[in-house]
């Protein structure tokens, strides 16, 4: 086996053990809840208790599956080609959009918070003429804004209203 | 049936209102098969927030031709480009793009637009007969059988979808697993929503649509795409065939919608199968077997039929028992109960004006592809040359615009990241999509039965198989199941021995 194989083994593994662990999280949530006093209906648990078990002995077979050497095929790509090397800088530039994206939304607004993750993303698939781009970012922002707002009656932030303490969000 | 709804709903669909709508659909769904990294599912998500504004009737016309014109937009590139702009449209790469660079691309494109027609014609017309009568099957069906047939439907999408069956019904446990995340409506407990009271109400379909295909699929295309304009194939004069082509085409237009229609219909889980099928079929029968591989126009008329009359099929259960078989069904599902309306088998006696408005306009719309489709396809190739960073990047601005309009709130924006991840992480995996988006929304509304069932029965369990429908539904599910690995199995050992 390559070093390469190896290295993709070991992250299915990794991802397959997550799945694993996301049903033993749906199993223990359903130990937690409290049985209605309800007399007649079904309790929320089976449903619940039914699904866990499900995705447990699944992700416990694809683990053994894994282990094997049986792989997962990486999806092909539409309109380009799939390279067997990960882009990481490109892939944190788009989580970091989006990332920015939600936090500067309630605070700076639509506008600008779009353009940010309008730019970015185009930036980090490899448009690279950076001023042609902005204007293109802040143009189509606009439109989207106003088509939004005007025409279909949205209500997107506008951003810079400090008559309004602490626009949507409520803390959580 | 009822003539009087009937006609009314065909003067409906004629009004200036709902033809201009389907008109747009056709366009916009046109618009979304030629560009690659958005389909039909992700489209009509980005689209739900006209239902804010616009009328039931015209909101469901468009959606519906959005659905059709899909499949329509989704050759031209498969033959001038070689990449499908959606994933029904794949088997149309192979032959298609064959026939193109050897200067038939007109061929290609005429025998494609014409079959789909066809194929559209013919399925909706077979929709419109056959959901008012399977509508009525489901008035007599008990909540045991509702379940049994989500059941199947679980079964079948998870083991027939991605490369394997384990695979395929992890991705429906995970969605079944997004699905119980909320307050349960009945008894009131709070399932996985680890006291975060924005979770209470669950997570919308919409959140989970967009963030799988417009962000799992950014993600995606950055860590691992290599983007570059693929070459385009030339395409003069016009789109048309020969008398020859013709004599080629029209029985794979009639087998490709006799395997479409009914893969559309039962809960196959999308266009990829169908497409398939289709592709191997014709190469069994053609005469010209050498020719497939080099541009054969039997593996385009075909597929291309196949999956026109499989979107028409998805409509069937969608309309007439409130099922979605295909991630598309699944959000025109949504779109109904942004209006409060439930399709199923009731909706044909509570709502048979919009149900055949709705189906009157699929064949209006079907007849406006055509006549649109093929004058227009310069315009669709200029299109292509949007660059692929705009276009994503521009997909990913509606998505968040589409889940933020949902509830005016930036928890939707993060449980669209972290779903975005997973998706991002399927694909990198080989874990298939879809199944996923159908656990999460058939999941609750198969709990719904299974609670009913009990009720009925008082807690005991033996009710989910005590019908004489249930017990055919689980066995067909069996040999799903089973069926093809011990094939599979005994196949070998024959081979083997010989």
């Amino acid at each position: 086996m390559s070093s390469l194989a190896t290295k993709g083994a070991k992250g299915e593994l990794v991802f397959t053990s997550f799945l694993f662990a996301l049903s033993i999280v749906i199993l223990w949530d359903t130990t937690q809840l409290t049985e209605s006093a309800l007399t007649g209906s079904v309790s929320p648990k089976a449903f619940a208790f039914g699904v866990g078990g499900l995705l447990f002995a699944l992700s416990a077979f694809q683990i053994a599956q894994v282990l094997r050497g049986k792989l997962g095929e990486p999806e092909g790509i539409e309109g380009g080609e799939a390279t067997s090397k990960a882009n990481w800088k490109a892939l944190g530039l788009v989580v970091s959009a989006i990332v920015l994206h939600i936090v500067l939304l309630p605070f700076l607004g639509f506008m600008i918070a779009s353009t940010v993750l309008f730019f970015l993303v185009a930036f980090a698939l490899g448009e690279k003429r950076w001023l042609k781009l902005l204007i293109i970012s802040a143009a189509l922002s606009a439109i989207v804004y106003f088509g939004f707002t005007e025409a279909l009656q949205l209500d997107l932030p506008f951003g810079f209203d400090f008559t309004q303490t602490t626009p949507v969000e409520e803390e959580w | 049936m009822d003539y009087n709804a009937f006609l009314e709903g065909f003067a409906n669909s004629l009004t200036l209102t709902n033809l201009g709508f389907g008109l747009l659909g056709t366009i916009l769904g046109t618009l979304v098969g030629v560009l690659p990294g958005i389909g039909p599912a992700l489209a009509i998500s980005l689209l739900l927030p006209i239902t804010f504004t616009v009328e039931p009737q015209s909101a469901l016309i468009m959606f519906a031709a959005i659905y059709y014109g899909t499949m329509y937009g989704g050759s031209t590139t498969s033959i001038l480009l070689n990449t499908p702009g959606e994933s029904g449209s794949m088997m149309t790469a192979l032959e298609g793009n064959k026939m193109a660079r050897a200067g038939r691309a007109g061929a290609a494109l005429a025998t494609a637009a014409i079959g789909s027609f066809v194929a559209g014609a013919i399925a909706t017309g077979i929709l419109a007969l056959a959901a008012p009568f399977i509508a009525d099957l489901g008035l007599r069906l008990t909540p045991a059988d509702f379940f049994a047939l989500m059941v199947l439907a679980f079964g079948t999408v998870g083991s027939v979808m991605g490369s394997s069956p384990v695979r395929g019904l992890i991705s429906m446990s995970v969605g079944l697993g997004i699905g119980l995340i909320g307050m349960d409506p009945q008894s009131g407990a709070q399932r996985l929503t680890f006291d975060a009271v924005q979770a209470m109400d669950g997570i919308p379909t919409v959140i989970i649509i967009v963030s799988l295909f417009a962000l799992g699929e950014a993600l995606y295309v950055a860590m691992r795409g290599q983007m570059g304009l693929s070459k385009i194939n030339s395409f003069a004069g016009r789109a048309s065939m020969t008398r020859e082509d013709w004599r080629r085409s029209w029985k794979p237009w009639l087998r490709g919608t006799a395997i479409g229609f009914p893969a559309g219909v039962l809960p196959a889980g999308g266009s990829e199968l169908p497409t398939f099928l289709s592709y191997t079929l014709e190469k069994k029968l053609s005469k010209n077997k050498s020719e497939f591989g080099h541009g054969a126009i039997e593996g385009v008329a075909g597929p291309e039929a196949a999956n026109n009359a499989n979107a028409a099929g998805a409509l069937v259960p969608l309309l007439a028992l409130g099922l979605p078989t295909s991630a598309t069904a699944a959000v025109i599902l949504v779109a109904f109960q942004q209006f409060k309306i439930q399709p199923g088998p009731l909706l044909f006696t509570e709502q048979p004006v919009l149900v055949w408005t709705l189906i009157a306009s699929l064949f209006l719309g079907n007849l406006l592809l055509l006549v649109v489709n093929l004058p227009l396809i310069k315009v669709w190739v200029k299109l292509l040359q949007i660059p692929v960073p705009y276009l994503y990047a521009g997909i990913m601005v509606f998505a968040m615009v589409g889940a933020y309009a949902l509830k005016n709130s930036t928890f939707d924006l993060w449980s669209a990241l972290v779903i975005g991840v997973l998706g991002l992480l399927f694909r990198r995996y080989g874990y298939p999509i879809t199944p996923l988006i159908l656990g999460a929304i058939l999941g609750p509304m198969a709990e719904v039965e299974f609670r009913r069932a009990l009720q009925i029965s008082q807690g005991d369990y033996l009710t989910l198989v005590s019908t004489p429908f249930s017990i055919v539904l689980y066995s067909a599910l069996a040999l799903a199941l089973i069926g093809p690995p011990l094939w599979r199995k005994t196949r070998g050992l024959r081979q083997n021995t010989n």
